[in-house]
């Protein structure tokens, strides 16, 4: 038997025991794991506790403000309601009529929410999302759109969501 | 130099060769090594806890005289246009809260598999499509549906006068004087879109004031009935011994599952995907999803008509259902599930709910039209994942199994999840007078 023929035995095996017939497609956010990962699930060693308080933020895109996203990790399926706090990026006050629309979506799995989520104004330049529930665990990414007359920038904040928490009864 | 630049890949070859003959000799199995912290956090999730959601709007719930008039009324065949037909017909206690149908059969045909009723109400949304809110008003449905109970929502109140007054009054206080027939005809419910239906012409002849007497009756009657169904949880499965066992260091898991069980667990939450949508305690995210599935044939072989919209249908209709939270017999008052609710959700489109998969073996036939009759043919399906969806597309996640994933290994981890029936008071009739 020639060197080809192993070699040509070893595919075969290999396509026989390896992946799925179709690959899984890339997640937007994988922090190098592999691929497979999309549809499988060991990536949640990385992922936050539920309970955790999480503070996302960084720049909107076009620079123009500092917008801090903050939140409670909560199991996968409940209904949370995040706060989001924005300013100019030099640090100036957002003005009472500036909006906030908040979103999730989970890019490799071209989905978003299953809810309809609603902003309100607390006091200018913060704001509270009700409605909002990650149904999946997994990559998802946040977008935070701010709109000030008819001007928008938006900041995308990527979230791994945890599996289900160890219920309290269950170590028992 | 030449020769060995041409002989080093052949060792490779070679050695690639050996590989791949010996992960097929060993029958492609992954490696059997002991569980990863993340493997053992993500079976953590999926223990079974005894923490049951709080009821939507029912403020009877949990309380132990409503749940044994429910339990009556669960077993009751009186409650039927015919005689005949019981909520137990349908879900019938020794097959898990089943019929063991492709679809069910209650005075008539209907186009869907009848689900179990351990662990419903752990859901937001009841029903394959989640047209209902609460268990409670869930209960409402079959009875006045042509094809199941047959009934109306007047003949209930009267049953109920007749024969349940006493434990109904202890529970929710006097009922109206329904034994004045001028002001309660026998018979009569609202039937919306048929005004000349007899039922409706009756209804619609009552004061509004009394028709809202029997609305009420009728909401008790289904809180009663969730009161009952809330004894009625899934029980400890030997999947959840070894995962306690396993988190407490016992490495073997109690010798709880069996190396194929075991193997099937470890696809169930890597390869295969299932926990994608099969997650938390029950095994289901409690959402929505197009599996893509075939058209489905009823008992004698003959193909259903009509495509089945699921989801968009019942996100819908729970919005519109005049006993859904907040409305007035709901003892609710906040109704965020409802309210965030988006019935414009792109994939709701021939999408159904996620079901348990705590008992899933004791449940055939499978599907929300029993297009499976038993696991290995639910297991073909996700491995071809054959044609396209009906309606809508099939969720993109899923891709079809891969050859690595033994339908065996898996069938024994889904076994693994039966677990006993609730405890033996619950799965018949009250024994005692009410
Ligand atoms: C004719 C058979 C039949 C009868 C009688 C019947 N059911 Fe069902 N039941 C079904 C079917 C079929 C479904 C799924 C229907 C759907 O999703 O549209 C269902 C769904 C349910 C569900 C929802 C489960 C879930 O996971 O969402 C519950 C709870 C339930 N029934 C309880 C009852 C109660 C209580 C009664 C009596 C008042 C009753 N059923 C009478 C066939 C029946
Ligand atoms: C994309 C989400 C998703 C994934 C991934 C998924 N399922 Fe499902 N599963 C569902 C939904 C939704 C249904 C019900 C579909 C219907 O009836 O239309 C279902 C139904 C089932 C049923 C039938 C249960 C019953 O009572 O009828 C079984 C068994 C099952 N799935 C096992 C699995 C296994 C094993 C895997 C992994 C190979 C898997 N599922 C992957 C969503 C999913
Ligand atoms: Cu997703």
């Amino acid at each position: 038997m020639k060197g080809s023929h192993f070699l040509l035995l070893g595919i075969i095996a290999f396509a026989a025991c390896g992946k799925p017939a179709v690959p899984a497609p890339a997640p937007a956010n994988t922090g190098g794991v592999p691929a497979a990962a999309v549809v499988a699930a060991p990536a949640v060693a990385t992922a936050p506790a539920v309970g955790t308080a999480m503070e996302l933020g960084g720049t909107s895109k076009a620079g123009k403000y500092k917008i801090t996203f903050s939140f409670n990790v909560e199991n996968m399926g409940a209904l949370f309601a995040p706060v989001t706090r924005v300013q100019h990026f030099d640090g100036s006050p957002l003005p009472a009529d500036a909006t906030v629309v908040v979103d999730a979506t989970m890019p490799a799995h071209h989905h978003g929410m299953m809810t309809k989520p609603e902003t309100t104004q607390l006091v200018p330049g913060q704001f509270r999302t009700q409605g909002m529930r990650l149904h999946m665990q997994g990559n998802w990414v946040f977008s935070v759109q701010v709109r000030e007359g008819d001007q928008t920038d938006s900041l995308d904040l990527p979230f791994e969501q945890p599996p289900e928490a160890l219920p309290a009864d269950a170590a028992k | 130099m030449n020769s060995t630049a041409r002989r080093l890949p052949r060792m490779v070859q070679k050695l690639l060769g050996l590989l791949g003959l010996l992960a097929v000799l060993v029958g492609c199995k992954p490696a059997d090594g002991p569980w990863t912290p993340a493997e053992k956090r993500l079976m953590a999730s999926l223990v079974l806890t005894s923490k049951l959601p709080e009821s939507t709007g029912n403020y009877v719930a949990d309380e132990p005289r409503a749940a044994k008039l429910g339990q009556a009324l669960f077993f009751d065949k009186a409650l039927s246009g015919d005689g005949k037909v019981a909520c137990a017909t349908c879900h019938e206690p020794q097959k898990y809260f089943t019929d063991g149908r492709r679809q069910a059969q209650g005075m008539g045909a209907t186009s869907r598999n009848a689900p179990t009723v351990l662990g419903a109400g752990w859901f937001p949304f009841v029903f394959l499509d989640g047209r209902k809110d609460s268990l409670w008003s869930q209960a409402l449905g079959p009875i006045e549906a042509d094809n199941e109970h047959g009934f109306d929502r007047l003949a209930l109140a009267h049953a109920l006068y007749d024969r349940y007054r006493q434990p109904y009054e202890a529970v929710f206080g006097s009922m109206p004087n329904l034994a004045d027939v001028q002001r309660f005809p026998a018979h009569g419910k609202p039937v919306e879109l048929d005004r000349a239906h007899p039922l409706q012409r009756a209804w619609a002849a009552m004061q509004m004031a009394d028709q809202e007497a029997v609305n009420q009756v009728f909401a008790h009657f289904g809180k009663a009935i969730e009161a009952f169904e809330r004894h009625l949880q899934p029980q400890p499965a030997p999947f959840d011994h070894y995962v306690k066992a396993v988190l407490a260091g016992n490495t073997n898991g109690g010798g709880q599952l069996d190396p194929a069980a075991q193997r099937g667990l470890r696809a169930f939450m890597g390869r295969a995907g299932c926990v994608n949508c099969h997650n938390g305690p029950l095994l289901s995210d409690r959402g929505f999803h197009n599996l893509g599935l075939p058209g489905a044939k009823d008992d004698k072989g003959q193909m259903l008509t009509g495509i089945d919209g699921g989801r968009t249908m019942g996100a819908g209709k729970v919005k519109l259902d005049p006993f859904r939270c907040g409305q007035a017999h709901s003892d609710a008052k906040e109704c965020d599930e409802l309210r965030f609710l988006d019935p414009r959700f792109a994939d709701f489109v021939g999408a159904f709910k996620t079901p348990s998969l705590r008992n899933v073996a004791m449940t055939a036939p499978y599907f929300h039209a029993g297009q499976a009759q038993n696991l290995r043919e639910v297991l073909d399906f996700y491995r071809t994942l054959p044609g396209r969806a009906q309606l809508g597309h099939r969720e993109f996640t899923l891709q079809p199994l891969p050859g690595s994933v033994d339908a065996d290994d898996m069938i024994a981890f889904l076994n693994s999840l039966t677990g006993p029936l609730p405890a033996v008071e619950w799965l018949g009739p009250p024994k005692d007078r009410l």
